[in-house]
């Protein structure tokens, strides 16, 4: 069956591909992220390297889709292009990611700073989990993540994440009174967020699973305010919504560019993870195309400083933000997930 | 009126004598219309073998897996044991249940006034709104229901404007509830036109004749006629509505607990095949013990008549 859906799963490619001799095969995410890389990252590689590329769309289903390769025993693809923070750590923590060299990640951190190497790849494709208001309806914005929790103060319908459980329970964590420092070292506990969060659930109106849900959910009225990813915050506001952003207590949501262990073109995958590092030009314009933050300290010096003002890198709104605990959640990641399940629908 | 007074009226059609339907050929075979059972099982075999393929191996791979992989039976104390799993399960039952007495409720009458109906734009207008959930997409079903629930939709607009508030239907089970009767009117209709065709409405003027009024006539003469029907029909839309995914997506959003979507959780984001499995297979049984149930309710025999 695993085989079965190894096959369903993992080859329903798109995206171009060139004649050359070496195709890398890359999860993605579909429009607008996969027009982006294409367009600042893999055109002017594959130029400079006659290396061709092809995605493999899978939105929200990239772990389920290493799994299945590798329990297939046929690893398919070769790339993840900016997989989320908690999927890249249960991958990696399951031994299905190829480690860096100690060469290459020397050279990575030169490129972009320790903070945004990890052994098995390199943070691109970052928001924040933030505070949204519509100043349309509310008078004044919670001015930090215990006041978006605190449902006395402010009792107006919220949206929350029905997703990635651990920015979710990093926001609890924060609210219950956690440093922002202390959330990426210290294991969550699950008990205890969980009560935070059922503390809040009454006033919750919509859990939302994609991006553009938690826009709709804004933008048509369903509620007054609640947690969103920075860049999707950001697209409400260019669409006319009047808007409060609050980035005190939010949690950073890092993506990963990594390459799969096994992966049919290893060497090539990991050469144009260098490139991608190497290139804060080419970073700063897949940033511009869909609002969404890079690792490259020089590429914000390419971007103009009201959009970089906007970027969860920008050193301002990083040092508000609490980085969640993401190796504990490689250890723990089914509990949490299922606690989380159970809080949501149970 | 005695059966000899009505000869006469109600003529028999003339004899057409026995029917041959012979079509041989100098010295060939004679035709028949009925084929023998040799030559039936060849016709039907790709059509067995692909049934066997593509939905009997699979089915049984599912249950054999839900069984012998992961924790084995402990698969199943899995969903039971989750709240989740049992919030999920209950919704998913209450759900179907109701949406199939609505949508039966709600396309039996559109099969009776499609088949009752005399005015042939009437009849336009009622195939119409038979037919064109069918020919809409399943998404753009719901996104319409989305924007018709939503806090400023119209819905809601005329609720604030009696001066009633206002309601929030968006991303609770009722929405989901709506939108799986809009989907499931059509099948409904469909199945019970047919069956509504087969009622001589002969019978029904007769009963008038003799002094039954219309509901009396409805409930002593059509229903009894068309309950085999009916429980087909109902039975057809409980199946269906248990596997619901879409619109428990949409319209209930990720808090709204529906069987498919706690089944899409386990493979996608748990990659927990044995207990996905093992949701599975509490579905497939709970939809063949509704089509048992109907079965053992109207008799093999009246509903197979009722659904040919």
């Amino acid at each position: 069956m695993v085989g079965l859906l190894a096959v369903s799963l993992g080859v329903s490619a798109c995206g171009s591909s060139s004649k050359s001799s070496t195709t890398v095969t890359i999860g993605g995410w579909g429009s607008p992220i996969d027009e982006a890389t294409q367009k600042s990252y893999l055109t002017p590689f594959g130029a400079e390297t006659k290396t061709g590329s092809r995605f493999v769309d899978a939105p929200g289903t990239q772990l389920a889709r290493v799994e299945a390769q590798n329990q297939a025993k046929k690893i398919e693809w070769d790339a993840l292009d900016s997989v989320g923070g908690g999927t890249a750590y249960a991958l990696a923590g399951k031994h299905e990611l190829a480690t860096l060299s100690a060469s290459q990640k020397a050279e990575l951190e030169r490129e972009l700073g320790a903070v945004n190497v990890t052994s098995f790849g390199f943070a691109h494709g970052n928001v924040g989990n933030v505070i949204v208001c519509n100043m349309a309806k509310m008078k004044s914005c919670p001015a930090n993540m215990a006041q978006f929790y605190n449902t006395k103060l402010y009792p107006q319908s919220r949206m929350f994440a029905g997703i990635e459980p651990i920015e979710a329970v990093t926001t609890a964590e924060v609210a219950a009174g956690m440093p922002i420092s202390q959330t990426a070292t210290t294991p969550v506990n699950i008990k205890r967020t969980i009560n935070t969060l059922e503390g809040l659930k009454p006033k919750i109106k919509v859990f939302w699973q994609s991006g553009e849900q938690q826009v709709q959910a804004m933008h048509s009225g369903q509620v007054d305010m609640g947690i969103m990813w920075s860049n999707r915050a950001y697209e409400l506001e260019s669409q006319g919504v009047k808007i409060k952003v609050v980035w005190l207590g939010g949690a950073y949501e890092p993506s990963f560019w990594t390459v799969l262990a096994g992966a049919p073109h290893e060497a090539t995958a990991f050469k144009l993870l260098s490139w991608i590092a190497s290139h804060p030009k080419n970073q700063a314009q897949w940033a511009k195309e869909i609002h969404i933050s890079v690792p490259n300290p020089q590429a914000l010096k390419y971007l103009p400083a009201s959009f970089s003002e906007q970027l969860a890198d920008n050193p301002v709104n990083f040092k508000q933000m609490a980085v969640p605990n993401f190796p504990w959640y490689a250890q723990h990641g089914t509990e949490l997930d299922t606690a989380y399940e159970n809080f949501l629908r149970g | 009126m005695s059966a000899e007074g009505l000869r006469g009226v109600f003529a028999d059609p003339p004899d057409p004598g026995p029917r041959t339907h012979t079509c041989a050929g100098a010295g060939g075979r004679a035709w028949a219309p009925v084929l023998g059972n040799g030559w039936a099982l060849v016709l039907v075999a790709p059509l067995l073998i692909v049934l066997a393929g593509l939905v009997l191996y699979p089915l049984a791979r599912l249950t054999v897996d839900s069984l012998t992989t992961g924790a084995g039976l402990d698969n199943y104390a899995a969903v039971f044991e989750s709240s989740a799993g049992r919030r999920s399960l209950i919704t998913t039952f209450v759900a179907a249940a109701l949406v199939s007495v609505v949508a039966v409720s709600l396309g039996g009458l559109l099969a009776w006034y499609l088949r009752t109906a005399r005015g042939s734009a009437v009849k336009v207008l009622l195939w119409l709104a038979v037919l064109v959930p069918f020919w809409m997409g399943t998404v753009v079903k719901n996104y319409s229901i989305v924007l018709l629930l939503s806090a400023e939709g119209p819905l809601n607009k005329v609720v604030q404007a009696l001066g009633l508030g206002s309601v929030s239907l968006l991303y609770t089970s009722a929405a989901v509830a709506i939108g799986m009767v809009y989907t499931m009117v059509p099948y409904a209709a469909l199945t019970l036109y047919g069956v509504f065709l087969s009622v001589d409405e002969t019978l029904l003027d007769a009963a008038r004749g003799m002094g039954a009024s219309r509901s009396y006539a409805a409930r002593t003469v059509v229903l009894p006629l068309a309950l085999p029907g009916i429980v087909a029909a109902t039975a057809l839309v409980f199946a269906i509505s248990l596997g619901f995914y879409v619109t428990p997506v949409l319209l209930g959003g990720a808090q709204t607990p529906f069987l498919a979507s706690f089944i899409s959780d386990y493979i996608f984001t748990f990659f927990d095949y044995p207990v996905a499995s093992a949701a599975s297979v509490i579905l497939l049984v709970g939809a063949i013990a509704v089509l048992g149930g109907a079965l053992l309710l109207v008799g093999r025999e009246r509903l197979a008549r009722a659904v040919a």
